[in-house]
């Protein structure tokens, strides 16, 4: 049910010539005589998929750059899929100041967006249900990713894309974007040089939402393509909601479609936890939920014996509190860092000290940097997946409401055959692809 | 014998009675599944995954069975209501076995879509075999295309080489024909990848199952018929991205054939093939794979070099390699050389770093500084620290820069000998590196730099004083430089003693308050009116109160005890109280007042309440007064109800204008 039609090689390479002749001066990083006459460092093609809430940032983002240029969005809502072509045609026709631009695709189906050679890169930012399905799919047909964070929905999810990710070159970037914040970036250089001796336990805060619910049916809104937002998960009656994208709820209170808090905050701060603790490619061995023989928090553990403990109430007022034997680190968003000593925080690097990657600008930037040098983005789909297996091995343990013992080397859950059955999810036809 | 029989005996017997406690759990919450009340079906739903969670604990495979018996029989039956069979199926889809198979299997061809649905994911969970033959057989039956999708996808995951001649004629459906593709690259059968050799040409998507069928065939331990279809991939004319996941898959499977294609792949002008090749080379040539990429660099095309460069790792061969790039033609060549020689680069690599820094481009200059604030191989360190020692100044600056960067704390001697230096661009870097890498040792030299006027000394001294634990016991060197220094000389230093603080520092600068040189005293009244501890209060309320001071000095000491009353939360309440009055006393004109009673709204205090309150009648500072009144009010609305209504009633009563008696008014009704 594709809303335009098909735009030709020919009728973009117009469009391009139009845009490029009138106002996008495209800077060349790598100069198009290092990688081929096509390749994608003078401007990048792109596909927005999911143009709710959280596209927002990125889509105001993709379109303010010039050195990439939106040639199709794609959304199960009429409303928001045209709103977003309008905008994209309306500034596209501002930018090259002729009046009328007519040149960004919108469909209901996003297999329409991979199909198309003429786009480099898609931005996905739908749901977690979707992540793994859409962003497979375009790292297949050759396109680099930005997806959202968490990245899948279930652990197998994570283990292909990473496959894919490597194996057919695409650039990919996850959206846990703490670590392209100063302040995440130097806690973690200072976990890692022992500045605060051996780390052996780490708060982390991430809240909670209300729990599911089973909701009564409602009249499916005009213009939704609700089986679609459903996609491979259960069906069930349409009830706003369960669609809504809120911060506070919405979809993102249901585990079929995600893993809850731990999938929301989890990705970000876990993320940052294993980063620090430099098991970017591995993870804890044990995971063990609130409540279970009187564990009062949800709390996994490496190998070295290094806890992580959700929502201990005594963070200092900050989102993760590092604690070692020799010093703390706090860290929080807004470029809030604490440490004890207090000098620590302020301390230069030696040349010997370990220095982690640094992105230049922000976090969208580093993957359009490195669409363009094809060097890895700071958070690719390994990382991607590692930290989103700890957020689904916390979900699953929560709902089992028992402990499970995790091996990261053959990423296997150890002597429990039904919880391992949680490690994928059954697809619901015809939305089966993964 | 007897006792085996006796043992399964009783066994099943315990299972029965499980069973029978299951049965009555479920049936007590068949009902509630299917309440009319839509929200209250979730408290069942999560009771009964309570239950099937706890039955399907490692170790409770009887429980497990007898609970999935039942449960089978539940979702089987048409006289439970549909919406509590949803659910129950949903259970089984994680606990359910062999019990659940065959029930699941009648389900298959339920007249209700969503039941079908239910069953067929559940079959695909479950590891019975049985379970395989009953979707087989439900797409042997057929149905409309949704429902032959789900099955095919599930026969897929479940790797049945038996359903492949069913799904070998969907490859050309226009809807069917990608999850049959799906699901036999799952499969990975000599048949299945035969299959989809033959569609690739017309079914683009045949070849991204191939790729699913090597990794399928890699984790199953089947090697042969891996490298076979990985090597097809790699030589077909596929488009790149699948070509580079063949020799990513290859360099999994076979080494040594793999090693033969790597140069023709960096040199194939596609930079997806290049970026896989020298992943590949990663993997097969292991430690040794930074050499055998080096050696390729001189026949490779830019992009290629760009890549290998970027994947070196320390090795002589490496770096003499990316040496060589660093002066080719192509810029990104270059700058690809430049940042890899931070990691690989060792005393050999630091002239053309410094070179390149020194006279490249703007990027070269970056990358080149850059690495050389990294650079850490065999003597990279000393051969900086030479360049920064003698040559020439421009040399010498970038030197003296990257011993910044490196943070290499034992050149700080050497820098503060730079510093001294006549050459204005040399002492001007070495005091850049000392404000970002000195300690309290340097502080004595920076000292006596600073009261020789060298430029940037100040800024070094500061940075270094800002950053240092023991900043009284630079207050001490500082006071005692300061009783040593010439009047010119002080100025330079009185600033910084307000920043570092102590009470040597205090004393020394309080003395200076009275100097007969105008200079100094100024300096000094100026540093004192920046001081950060409350001690400063006394001696700047003595200037403010001293007979005949300047306008300018009084006005400054009078905002000093402002900012420190303002700043000084830590303090009792009543010494900042008083100060503030001091204040108010020594307050020639309306504006220092002012500053004063802004001062006082931030002592949460009913003492500085009253004093507030007092001021109302001042006609001069009245409606500054009640501003601060009301300020303060609010802030001690929780803490102090009574004092905050103390204020807004005074405010009130004071009638000093309408808005101001509004304001009075919200705020006592304020709860």
């Amino acid at each position: 049910m594709k809303q335009t039609s098909h735009v030709s090689r020919r009728d973009f390479l117009k469009r391009s010539a139009v845009l490029a002749g009138a106002a996008f001066a495209f800077p060349t990083i790598v100069p198009s005589s290092v990688f081929g006459q096509n390749a994608p460092s003078n401007r990048i093609a792109m596909g927005m998929v999911g143009m709710g809430q959280m596209m927002g940032g990125h889509f105001g983002h993709v379109l303010g750059r010039d050195d990439c240029q939106v040639l199709a969005v794609c959304d199960v809502v009429r409303e928001k899929r045209e709103s977003a072509k309008a905008r994209t045609e309306s500034l596209y026709a501002k930018k090259s100041g002729a009046g009328s631009y007519k040149g960004c695709d919108a469909y209901i189906e996003f297999e329409r967006i991979m199909e198309r050679k003429d786009i480099d890169a898609v931005v996905v930012v739908t749901p977690d249900h979707w992540h793994a399905p859409i962003s497979n799919m375009a790292m297949r047909h050759g396109k680099d990713v930005y997806c959202q964070k968490p990245m899948t929905l279930t652990i197998c999810e994570g283990r292909i894309m990473s496959d894919v990710q490597r194996q057919y070159g695409a650039v990919f970037q996850v959206g846990s974007q703490q670590r392209s914040e100063r302040a995440f970036r130097k806690a973690c250089e200072i976990v890692r040089n022992g500045w605060i001796g051996n780390v052996h336990t780490i708060y982390a805060g991430l809240g909670d939402f209300p729990p599911p619910q089973t909701l009564p049916e409602q009249p499916i809104p005009e213009g939704f393509d609700y089986d679609r937002w459903l996609g491979p998960t259960p069906w069930y009656p349409y009830n706003e909601n369960r669609v809504k994208g809120s911060y506070g709820g919405g979809w993102r209170c249901f585990w079929d479609y995600g893993s809850r808090k731990n999938g929301d905050w989890g990705a970000h701060h876990f993320d940052i936890i294993q980063w620090a603790l430099g098991m970017d490619h591995s993870g804890p061995v044990q995971f063990i939920p609130k409540g279970y023989n009187g564990n009062r928090y949800q709390t996994h553990i490496y190998a070295d014996g290094t806890k992580v403990l959700r929502d201990h109430p005594d963070r200092k007022g900050h989102m993760i509190r590092f604690i070692g034997d020799k010093g703390e680190v706090c860290v929080s968003r807004g470029d809030k860092l604490d440490t004890i000593p207090v000098e620590l925080k302020d301390r230069p690097f030696d040349v010997s000290d370990i220095k982690l990657y640094a992105v230049t600008r922000g976090h969208e930037d580093n993957w359009i940097e490195c669409i363009k040098t094809r060097k890895p983005t700071i958070c690719t789909a390994e990382i991607g997946h590692r930290t989103a297996t700890i957020c689904h091995l916390s979900g699953i343990a929560e709902r089992l409401s028992r402990p499970l013992k995790w091996d990261p080397d053959k990423e296997q859950i150890i002597g429990d055959a039904e919880a391992t059955r949680w490690m994928d999810r059954p697809r619901r036809a015809p939305y089966t692809y993964i | 014998m007897k006792r085996i029989l006796i043992t399964l005996t009783l066994a099943s017997l315990a299972l029965t009675v499980r069973g029978a406690d299951f049965a009555a759990q479920v049936n007590d919450l068949i009902p509630k599944l299917a309440a009319a009340d839509v929200g209250s079906r979730y408290e069942a739903q999560m009771q009964l995954q309570v239950i099937a969670s706890a039955s399907s604990m490692p170790g409770n495979d009887a429980d497990r069975a007898a609970l999935g018996a039942v449960l089978a029989a539940k979702a089987a039956a048409a006289s439970v209501p549909q919406p509590a069979r949803v659910w129950i199926i949903r259970q089984l889809e994680y606990m359910g076995r062999g019990e659940v198979v065959t029930a699941l299997g009648a389900l298959l061809g339920d007249a209700d879509a969503e039941l079908r649905e239910c069953a067929r994911r559940a079959l695909e969970k479950n590891p019975d075999p049985k379970a395989i033959k009953v979707l087989r057989a439900a797409l042997q039956k057929g149905g409309d295309t949704t429902w032959k999708i789900g099955l095919i996808r599930s026969l897929g995951e479940k790797h049945d080489a038996g359903s492949v001649a069913m799904l070998v004629p969907l490859l050309n459906d226009p809807k069917l024909g990608r999850p049959a593709a799906k699901a036999l690259g799952s499969i990975a059968s000599p048949e299945a990848i035969d299959a989809l050799w033959k569609a690739v040409d017309t079914q683009s998507f045949a070849c991204e199952s191939l790729v699913d069928a090597v990794n399928f065939l890699l984790s199953a331990g089947k090697r042969d018929g891996a490298v076979t279809a990985a090597d097809k991939l790699y030589k077909s004319r596929l488009p790149s991205p699948v070509r580079a996941a063949g020799l990513a898959l290859m360099a999994k499977s076979d080494a040594e054939v793999t090693k033969q294609y790597i140069e023709p792949s960096l040199r194939s002008g596609d930079t997806r093939l290049e970026k896989a090749a020298v992943d590949a080379a990663l993997v097969i040539y292991g430690k040794t794979a930074s050499a055998t990429l080096a050696a390729l660099l001189p026949k490779l095309p830019d992009s290629a070099k760009v890549f290998v460069l970027n994947a070196l790792t320390p090795d002589p061969s490496a770096e003499k390699a990316a040496l060589g790039c660093a002066t080719e033609k192509g810029e990104s060549v270059r700058i690809a050389a430049l940042e890899v020689l931070a990691k690989i680069g060792t005393a050999a690599s630091v002239t053309v770093l410094i070179k390149a820094a020194v006279n490249g481009s703007e990027t070269e200059k970056n990358a080149a500084a850059a690495s050389l604030g990294r650079i850490n191989g065999a003597l990279a360190g000393e051969a900086i620290a030479q360049q920064a020692r003698q040559g020439d100044a421009a040399v010498r600056a970038v030197a003296i820069a990257s011993l910044a960067g490196r943070a290499d704390k034992s050149a700080v001697p050497s820098l503060l000998s730079c510093a001294a230096e006549n050459d204005a661009s040399v002492s001007k870097a070495a005091l850049v590196a000392i404000g970002k890498i000195g300690n309290d040792e340097s502080l004595d030299s920076l000292v006596r730099l600073v009261l020789d006027g060298k430029p940037g000394a100040k800024d070094a001294l500061l940075a270094v004083a800002n950053r240092s634990a023991n900043k009284s016991v630079i207050g001490q060197q500082l006071a005692a430089q300061a009783q040593r220094a010439s009047s010119q000389q002080l100025a330079g230093i009185l600033d910084v003693m307000s920043l570092v603080g102590g009470t040597d520092a205090l004393a020394a600068v309080v003395k200076f308050t009275a100097d007969g040189n105008d200079e100094v005293k100024d300096g000094a009244i100026r540093a004192l009116c920046q001081w950060r501890e409350f001690a400063a209060v006394k001696p700047l309320l003595d200037v403010a109160a001293t007979t005949g001071v300047k306008l300018t000095h009084q006005v400054l000491a009078i905002q000093g005890v402002c900012r420190l009353v303002r700043n000084g939360a830590s303090e009792p309440s009543m010494a900042r109280v008083d100060a503030a009055l001091a204040a108010l006393k020594t307050a020639g004109r309306d504006q220092e007042k002012k500053q004063v009673l802004s001062a006082l709204a931030s002592i949460k205090d009913r003492k500085a309440a009253d004093a507030i309150i007092k001021l109302l009648t001042d006609t001069a500072v009245k409606t500054d007064a009640a501003q601060a009144a009301l300020l303060l009010a609010d802030a001690l609305r929780k803490p102090d109800r009574g004092t905050s209504k103390k204020l807004a009633e005074a405010v009130k009563k004071a009638n000093i204008s309408p808005e101001l008696d509004n304001r009075a008014e919200q705020l006592l009704r304020k709860k």
